[in-house]
C-alpha cells in the first residue's frame, strides 16, 4: 500500500512537474522585431513598450529593428520566426495593403495577431483659405469637377494613398476624380499644401495637428468611428452618411503557428502595458493614439481591413 | 601615373557598363497613364549620361594612356590581398550566424591586419581591442544581438 | 524642456575627441569617422546624436591642423591648402604656436560660420515654407550642378553622380510606387540603405586601398618635445590673440567666404581653404596669414554647409550629406518640419556648435595634439585592420539584416575601383541624397501639371532659381575656360579640388 502511495505521490509530482513546464512560458529573453528604422513611431513605441512588458512577463525583451526592403525584411522575419513565443514583432498597415502584399509575398494571414496596440486616423486637411467649408462641400465639388483637385499624403500605394481611394470609393468616385500626387511623406505632403501645390492632403490627425493649431490648414473631417477626443468640433465621415474609416496601425504579432496558449499569455501583458500611465504619457507626446483589441478582436480587424482594401481595388479595378 | 590611368580605364568602363544595364533594364518598367514616360524615364537619363560621360573619360584616359606607352597594373599582391578581402565579405552573414558578432568582428580584424603584414604583438593587441570595443559599445551598450 | 541633456554633453565631448584623433591622423578622414559613428549613433535619438556628429565634424576639420603641425602630413584634405605654411611656423617658433594658430582661428570662423548658420537657416527656412515641388527641383538641380563643378574633371564628377544617383534608383520608384532593379530581390524594395553605402565607400575601400598599395612602412616622424612649460599658454593663447586681432579683416573675409562655399553644395571646408590661402598667397601674405585664412575659412564651412541642410534639407557638403542620411533613417524631415516639430533639437545644434567653438577647439586643441602625438605610435595596419572589423559590425548592426553584408562587399569594390580611378566618392554619395529628392521633385511637378514643363516657369522663385542655375553653369563654364587657357593656373586648380571627401 505504501508503495502505490509512493508512486502515485511520483507520478503526481511528475504530472506537476510538466504542466508546470509547459505553462511556464517565458523561461528566457523575447525579441520584439521592429520592421521600421530605429527612431520612427515603431520602433518608439516597441521601446517605449519594452520594459513595460518586462514587468508584466518577466523576462527582458530585445527590441531589434530589422529594416529594408520598405518593410519587407523585418516583417519577413517575424512571419518565418521560430512559433515558440520568443520570437513576436510589431506589424503595420503594408500587411493589408495590396500592392505592398503582392510584391512581398507576405499578408496578414502570415501572422498570429497578439494585439492591436495604436491606430492613427487619417484626417481629410486642406488649407486655411481652401473654398471648402465642410466635407459635404468638398464632396460636392469633387462630384462636379472630377479631376480638378490634387491630393497627397505618402507615396503612390501608400497608406494614406488607400485612404484617400477608400474615401472616393464610398462616396462613388473613381481614382481619378482626385489624383494622387506622390510624395515622400506626411512632412512633405503637408508643405505641399501649404505651398499650393495640393488642395487636400490626406493625412493622420497628428501630423497635421502643428499645422493645424496654428492656424495653417483646416480638418474637414476624421476617418474615424467616434469623435475624436482632441477635436471635438470635427465630424466623422460616418456622421456625414460616407461609411468609412481609415488609420494606419501598430500592432503585436506572433509567427502564424504560435500556440494559442502563448499568444494569449503575450495578449495580457500587453493589455496591462498600454495601461502603464509611464508608457501612456510618453504615447501622448509622440501624438501616438492607443487603441487596444485583444488577439480575437486583432484577428477580426486584420480580416475586416484586407477584405475592405481588396473590395477597393476591385471595384476600382486599379492595377500596380 | 600607369595603374592611374589602368583604373580610370576600368572605372568609365564600369560607368558605361552601369548606363547601358540602366538603360536595358528599365525598357521593361511600366509607363504612366496617356503614355508618359514614368519609372523608366529617370534612371533612362542617367543611363544615357553614364554612358556618355564613361565613353568619354574611356577614350582621354586611352589616349594618354597611349602618350605613356601602354598600362600595367602594379603590384600583383595588392590585387590579391584587396580580392581576398572582397570575398571573405561574402562569409561575413554566414560567420555571423554560427559565431556570432564578437568572433566574426576580431576575425575581420586580424584578417586586414595580416594581410597588410602588422607585426604579432599588434595583431595580438588589435585583436583585443576589437574583441573590447564590439562587446563594451555594441553588444553591451546599443544590445546589438549576434 | 532642458536643451542639453547630460548625455547630450557627453556625446559633444566624446564626439569631439573621436572627431580630433580622426581628423588628426593622417589617413583617417573626417568622412571615415562620421561613416563609422553612424551606425552607433543611429540608436541614440536624435539629440545625443546630434551633439555628437557636431562634436565629431567641428573638432575633426580643425584638428586636420594638428596633423600638419607634427608630421607634416594634413590629416584631412580641408587642411592640406596650408601644410607647409602651418610646419614651418610650428619648427621655426613653436609648436604650440601653430597649435594656437590652428585653434584660435579655427574657433572664430566656426563661430561666425555659426552666426551666418543661426541666421541664414531661420531665413531660409522662413523663405521654404512657400516652396512647392518646382522650387525644390531648381534647388537641387542648383546642388547637383554645383557638386559637379567642384571636381576638377568635369566628366568624371557627371560619373560620380550618375552613379550615385543610379544607386538611388533601386528600389520603389517614386511617381508609380513600382519596384526597379530590385532583381526579385525582396531586400532591395526599399533601396540601398544610405548608411550601408556610406560604411562600403568611405570605410570598406579605405581598407582595400591600403591593402592594394601594400602597408605604407612609413613611421611618422613625431615630434618629442611638444610642452614646453609655463611658455607653452602665452604662445597658444596670448601671441595667436594678438595675431587675430592684428588680422581682423582677413578673418572676417575667410569666414564669409567660408561660410558661402560650405553653404554651396557640393563644395566643403577643403575648397574654402584652398581658395582662401591660395587669394592671401598670391597676394604675397606671411605663413601665418595664409594659415590663418585658411584654418578659418575651412571651419566657417563647416557651419556653412549646415544651412542647406536644415533649412532645405540639401546637403551642402559630404559630411552634411551624412549627417541627412541620419536625419531620413531616424524619420525627421528637415526643412519646416525641423523647425517646426523639433524646434528644440534646433536650438541644441545651434547650442552645440558654439559649445564646439568656444569650449573644446581652444581649450581641447592644445590637448588633442597631446593625445594625438602619443596616438600617432599606432601604426596605421592596425588601424586598418579595425577599420574592417568595424564596418563589418557597424553594418550589421544598422539593420540586423545579413544580406547587407553582401552589399557591403560589392559596394565596397564598387567604392575601391572609383577611388583608384580618380572619381570623387564624395560626390556619388551627394549624388545618392540628391538623386531621388531630383526625381521626387521632377514627377510630382509633372503629374501636378500633367507634363507641362512650362510650369517650372511660372511662380516667381521658380523662375529666380532657374536663372541661378543657367548662371551657374555659364559662370563656372566661364571660368573653366579661363582656366584651360592659362594651363600654370589649371595646374594650381586641379591640386585645388583634391577629389575625396
Amino acid at each position: 500500500m505504501k508503495r502505490w502511495f509512493a508512486l502515485l505521490a511520483i507520478l503526481g509530482m511528475a504530472l506537476f512537474a510538466m504542466t508546470g513546464m509547459a505553462q511556464k512560458y517565458p523561461t528566457r529573453p523575447i525579441t520584439l522585431v521592429v520592421p521600421w528604422s530605429a527612431g520612427g513611431s515603431t520602433d518608439l513605441t516597441a521601446r517605449a513598450l519594452a520594459p513595460v512588458l518586462e514587468k508584466a512577463l518577466g523576462v527582458p525583451i530585445q527590441v531589434v529593428n530589422r529594416t529594408g526592403g520598405g518593410g519587407a525584411v523585418g516583417h519577413g522575419a517575424i512571419a518565418q520566426g521560430r512559433p515558440d513565443g520568443y520570437t513576436i514583432g510589431i506589424i503595420t498597415l503594408e500587411v493589408v495593403l495590396p500592392p505592398w502584399v503582392a510584391q512581398t509575398k507576405i499578408d496578414a494571414s502570415s501572422f498570429a495577431p497578439i494585439s492591436l496596440l495604436v491606430l492613427n486616423p487619417v484626417a481629410i486637411v486642406v488649407r486655411k483659405d481652401a473654398p471648402w467649408k465642410t466635407a459635404q462641400e468638398l464632396i460636392a465639388d469633387l462630384k462636379q469637377n472630377p479631376g480638378k483637385y490634387k491630393a497627397s499624403g505618402t507615396a503612390k500605394w501608400g497608406s494614406y494613398d488607400f485612404a484617400r481611394l477608400g474615401f472616393l470609393k464610398s462616396i462613388g468616385l473613381k481614382d481619378a476624380a482626385l489624383p494622387w500626387v506622390p510624395t515622400q511623406g506626411a512632412a512633405a505632403a503637408l508643405q505641399e499644401l501649404i505651398s499650393g501645390g495640393i488642395n487636400v492632403a490626406f493625412v493622420s490627425i497628428g501630423e497635421a495637428s502643428a499645422l493645424v493649431k496654428a492656424g495653417e490648414a483646416r480638418y474637414l473631417a476624421f476617418m474615424t468611428d467616434n469623435r475624436f477626443p482632441a477635436f471635438p468640433d470635427i465630424p466623422t465621415l460616418k456622421e456625414l452618411g460616407i461609411d468609412w474609416t481609415f488609420a494606419s496601425f501598430l500592432m503585436a504579432a506572433a509567427p502564424k503557428f504560435a500556440l494559442p496558449s502563448v499568444v494569449d499569455q503575450l495578449d495580457k501583458a500587453f493589455a496591462k502595458a498600454v495601461q502603464d500611465p509611464e508608457f501612456v504619457r510618453f504615447m501622448n507626446n509622440a501624438n501616438l493614439v492607443i487603441n487596444h483589441l485583444d488577439r480575437k478582436a486583432s484577428l477580426a480587424f486584420l480580416e475586416e481591413r484586407t477584405k475592405a482594401m481588396n473590395q477597393i481595388v476591385q471595384e476600382l479595378g486599379l492595377k500596380f | 601615373m600607369a595603374t592611374e590611368r589602368f583604373w580610370e580605364l576600368v572605372g568609365a568602363l564600369l560607368a558605361f557598363g552601369l548606363g547601358l544595364a540602366a538603360l536595358i533594364l528599365s525598357r521593361g518598367l511600366p509607363q504612366m497613364e496617356g503614355g508618359y514616360p514614368g519609372p523608366a524615364l529617370f534612371p533612362g537619363i542617367l543611363g544615357v549620361l553614364l554612358v556618355c560621360c564613361g565613353l568619354g573619360v574611356f577614350l582621354g584616359a586611352l589616349l594618354q594612356a597611349g602618350h605613356s606607352r601602354g598600362v600595367a597594373v602594379e603590384g600583383r599582391k595588392g590585387l590579391v590581398n584587396t580580392l581576398g578581402v572582397l570575398l571573405s565579405l561574402g562569409l561575413a552573414p554566414v560567420m555571423l550566424a554560427r559565431l556570432g558578432l564578437i568572433p566574426t568582428a576580431v576575425a575581420y580584424a586580424l584578417f586586414a591586419c595580416l594581410l597588410l603584414r602588422a607585426r604579432w604583438q599588434e595583431v595580438l593587441a588589435v585583436g583585443v581591442a576589437m574583441g573590447l570595443f564590439v562587446y563594451v559599445v555594441f553588444m553591451r551598450f546599443l544590445g546589438v544581438q549576434g | 524642456m532642458s536643451f542639453f541633456s547630460p548625455e547630450a554633453l557627453l556625446a559633444l565631448l566624446l564626439g569631439s575627441l573621436y572627431g580630433a584623433v580622426f581628423g588628426a591622423i593622417p589617413g583617417l578622414t573626417a568622412t571615415l569617422a562620421l561613416s563609422l559613428a553612424i551606425p552607433v549613433l543611429l540608436f541614440l535619438g536624435p539629440y545625443v546624436a546630434m551633439a555628437a556628429i557636431i562634436g565629431i565634424t567641428s573638432t575633426a576639420i580643425f584638428a586636420g591642423d594638428i596633423g600638419s603641425v607634427l608630421v607634416r602630413i594634413p590629416g584631412t584634405p580641408a587642411s592640406a591648402a596650408y601644410t607647409e605654411e602651418i610646419y614651418d611656423i610650428g619648427q621655426e617658433r613653436s609648436p604650440a604656436y601653430a597649435l594656437g594658430i590652428a585653434s584660435i582661428p579655427s574657433a572664430i570662423g566656426s563661430l561666425i560660420g555659426l552666426v551666418f548658420l543661426v541666421l541664414g537657416s531661420l531665413a531660409l527656412v522662413w523663405l521654404a515654407k512657400q516652396f512647392s515641388s518646382f522650387e525644390y527641383f531648381w534647388l537641387v538641380l542648383l546642388g547637383i550642378v554645383s557638386g559637379i563643378f567642384a571636381v576638377p574633371s568635369l566628366l568624371k564628377g557627371a560619373i560620380a553622380f550618375g552613379i550615385g544617383m543610379l544607386l538611388a534608383t533601386i528600389g520603389y520608384d517614386p511617381a508609380l510606387g513600382h519596384p526597379r532593379f530590385t532583381f526579385g530581390q525582396p531586400n532591395l524594395l526599399g533601396g540601398i540603405d544610405f548608411i550601408i553605402a556610406l560604411v562600403a565607400f568611405f570605410g570598406v575601400s579605405e581598407v582595400l586601398e591600403h591593402l592594394f598599395h601594400g602597408s605604407s612602412r612609413q613611421e611618422f616622424r613625431r615630434l618629442e618635445r611638444l610642452a614646453r612649460g609655463s611658455s607653452v599658454f602665452r604662445e597658444f593663447f596670448v601671441e595667436t590673440w594678438r595675431l587675430c586681432l592684428r588680422e581682423k579683416w582677413g578673418l572676417w573675409r575667410s569666414s564669409v567666404i567660408g561660410t558661402f562655399v560650405g553653404f554651396l553644395p557640393g563644395a566643403g571646408s577643403d575648397i574654402a581653404a584652398w581658395i582662401c590661402s591660395n587669394f592671401r598667397r598670391m597676394r604675397g601674405g606671411t605663413k601665418e596669414q595664409i594659415t590663418l585664412e585658411g584654418t578659418t575659412a575651412n571651419n566657417a564651412a563647416v557651419a556653412g554647409a549646415w544651412i542647406p541642410a536644415m533649412a532645405l534639407g540639401i546637403p551642402g557638403d559630404t559630411l552634411t550629406a551624412i549627417l541627412l542620411g541620419m536625419f531620413l533613417a531616424m524619420g525627421i524631415t528637415p526643412g519646416p518640419e525641423l523647425f517646426n516639430k523639433y524646434s528644440s533639437l534646433v536650438v541644441q545644434i545651434y547650442l552645440a556648435f558654439f559649445l564646439a567653438s568656444v569650449v573644446i577647439m581652444p581649450f581641447g586643441g592644445y590637448l588633442s595634439a597631446l593625445i594625438v602625438n602619443a596616438l600617432l605610435k599606432i601604426p596605421m595596419r592596425a588601424l586598418m585592420g579595425m577599420v574592417l572589423g568595424l564596418c563589418v559590425v557597424g553594418t550589421y548592426a544598422v539593420n540586423n539584416n545579413p544580406f547587407d553584408l553582401y552589399l557591403l562587399a560589392i559596394l565596397g569594390a564598387l567604392g575601391f575601383v572609383l577611388r583608384q580611378g580618380g572619381f570623387p566618392i564624395g560626390q556619388v554619395v551627394l549624388g545618392m541624397i540628391l538623386g531621388p529628392l531630383l526625381e521626387q521633385h521632377f514627377m510630382v511637378s509633372m503629374i501636378k501639371t500633367h507634363w507641362s514643363f512650362a510650369s517650372f516657369f511660372e511662380r516667381p522663385v521658380a523662375i529666380l532659381l532657374a536663372l541661378a542655375n543657367a548662371l551657374l553653369v555659364a559662370l563656372m563654364l566661364g571660368i573653366r575656360y579661363q582656366q584651360w587657357r592659362r594651363l600654370n593656373r589649371l595646374r594650381m586648380l586641379a591640386s585645388l579640388a583634391k577629389p575625396e571627401e
